[in-house]
């Protein structure tokens, strides 16, 4: 189990949710050696199953009587299944190296269309519930805004990936410290904008709910559908999410214009 | 068209994967982007939001159920959608042609486009749903929405994940330089025929306004989702499956080319 823990969690410490981080830790991490015990060598096929998982889960969502307690919970338990299984792919990956950049591109392409199916799902689940059709308007937008926050990250990388294959000596307005071979680091618009403040860091701990990342999209679910109260949770997520995507797209926007990336013609 | 130079319409060349966008940046774009040069604005990001503002108004005017029966009102919201399009072709070719590139106007253009889609097909699916009381027609207008962004998602990451192994796919690039051409099935005439005769199959960005547009005219707009969500299902599907494929090839020449060091 030592050797287990140094390989497997090196990469949790920099991620952005704790909640993510928690389950990495503590639950994901002991079901990596029960995976491979099963038979199961291949990391995309774990990511496939956790969104077969999450499919499934929405279809039951509105499906089966929510009115009954049992119910509900088999609901909770398989969002949290499919939850643990999204964090444990690339622990097992990293365990048994087989690290591949398809792998990495599956993950988080069926992550990003399972959490949008979800958070239809609940939105529909809502409407039917409550009988107001901007539940179901409030999930869609919020499943959307999860791709589009995904979307303004990766299309950014992309239109710099494509300057890059066209002039890869291009300096200036960005620096490439190749340390490893295979992997290298980007600092691409400055410095400032990884580093984070120290205060908010410490913070971060006791307020993680606030802070919308990959972990707390699960957490809430979880919490709010055993409550029964799915149209509490749609409006806290939309509202915090909202201005998370608001935040980042200006801050992106201001950063590009600042440096004034042009192609070269 | 020898009138236009042909630094407008080199990116929007036959290969572009909506024939639609492909005729409408030819014959009907450079006027306006003349137009647009001709009136002083210079900004190509202003088109882009002044198209973004056109989607958004019609679907806030389809959402208008009670309206929609009158046919001037529906020719409204046809001419803002076609006129959006236009200006969406039209912004690319005024950058190109002021020589104002950026990197902003790349990302905005494809984000609000983006938004825009997901808005439009979205509403076109409440409109039936206000009509028919019908769940589903609800439902199909947002996995539409949902597939088209899916596939531009993919694409983007994708980007992002090579971006990781950059080094290693700068040496691949170099040694295919050096190599053999691969042979390019797009750009055999024979598809080319194809692909101008089936152009509506393919749900490119143009052939989604041309639809949303031609049904919101005949006003059967159930018919357009069954259509448009199966489309796009398809799409992100196929496009998906691409991006794959051509990552699991540049992880094995990763590996062989750790094998070799």
């Amino acid at each position: 189990m030592n050797e287990l823990a140094n390989n497997i969690i090196t990469k949790g410490s920099s991620t952005d949710s704790y909640f993510h981080l928690f389950t990495a830790k503590f639950i994901s991490k002991p079901i990596v050696p029960f995976l491979i015990k099963l038979g199961i060598h291949n990391p995309n096929i774990v990511s496939f199953i956790s969104f077969i998982t999450i499919l499934w889960t929405s279809a039951l969502l509105f499906m089966s009587d929510q009115e009954k307690i049992m119910n509900r919970i088999i609901v909770v338990l398989l969002i949290e299944i499919s939850f643990i299984l999204d964090c444990a792919d690339g622990q097992m990956a990293r365990f048994l190296n087989k690290k591949s950049l398809f792998g990495a591109w599956l993950d988080r392409f069926l992550d990003r269309i399972g959490e949008m199916v979800l958070y239809t799902a609940i939105g529909y689940f809502s409407w039917l519930y409550f009988g107001s059709l901007v539940y179901l308007v409030l999930g869609v937008i919020t499943g959307f805004l999860f791709s589009y926050y995904s979307l303004i990250h990766s299309h950014k990388d992309y239109v710099f990936y494509g300057e890059l294959m066209k002039n890869p000596h291009q300096t200036g307005t960005f620096t490439i410290n190749t340390s490893n071979k295979i992997t290298t680091r980007f600092t691409i618009f400055g410095k400032k904008y990884f580093k984070k403040n120290a205060f908010i860091k410490k913070m971060r701990v006791p307020f993680f709910f606030l802070n919308i990342g990959i972990g707390e999209r699960y957490f809430y679910p979880i919490v709010f559908i055993l409550l029964r109260r799915t149209d509490i949770m749609l409006i806290i997520v939309f509202t915090l999410f909202f201005l998370r995507a608001m935040n980042v797209t200006l801050k992106l926007t201001r950063q590009i214009v600042k440096n004034k990336i042009g192609v070269k013609l | 068209m020898k009138r236009f130079p042909e630094a407008l319409i080199t990116k929007t060349g036959p290969n572009t994967e909506s024939y639609y966008e492909f005729l409408i940046s030819k014959y009907i774009a450079p006027y306006f982007t003349f137009l647009f040069k001709g009136l002083g604005i210079v900004n190509p990001n202003f088109i882009t939001f002044l198209s973004f503002l056109m989607i958004f108004i019609s679907s806030a005017m389809l959402v208008n159920v009670r309206m929609l029966p009158y046919v001037y009102y529906r020719v409204i919201i046809i001419l803002l959608i076609q006129f959006s399009l236009i200006f969406d072709c039209s912004d690319g070719q005024l950058a190109r042609l002021t020589g104002r590139i950026s990197k902003l106007g790349a990302w905005l253009d494809k984000i609000l486009d983006r938004i825009g889609e997901f808005m439009i097909f979205s509403v076109c699916g409440y409109v039936v749903f206000q009509q028919s009381g019908n769940h589903t027609f609800l439902l199909l207008g947002i996995t539409t929405g949902y597939c088209l962004t899916a596939y531009t998602l993919a694409m983007a990451i994708s980007g992002s994940c090579k971006l990781q192994s950059f080094v290693a796919i700068r040496k691949i690039k170099r040694k295919k330089k050096s190599g053999k051409d691969h042979k390019n099935i797009i750009n055999r005439p024979a598809t080319q025929i194809i692909k101008k005769i089936f152009f509506f199959l393919n749900f490119g960005i143009g052939e989604r306004y041309l639809y949303v547009s031609f049904f919101v005219l005949i006003f059967r707009l159930d018919i357009m989702l069954y259509i448009s969500s199966l489309l796009s299902f398809l799409r992100m599907i196929s496009i998906s499956y691409k991006v794959g494929k051509n990552l699991k090839k540049t992880d094995t020449l990763i590996k062989e080319l750790e094998s070799h060091e």
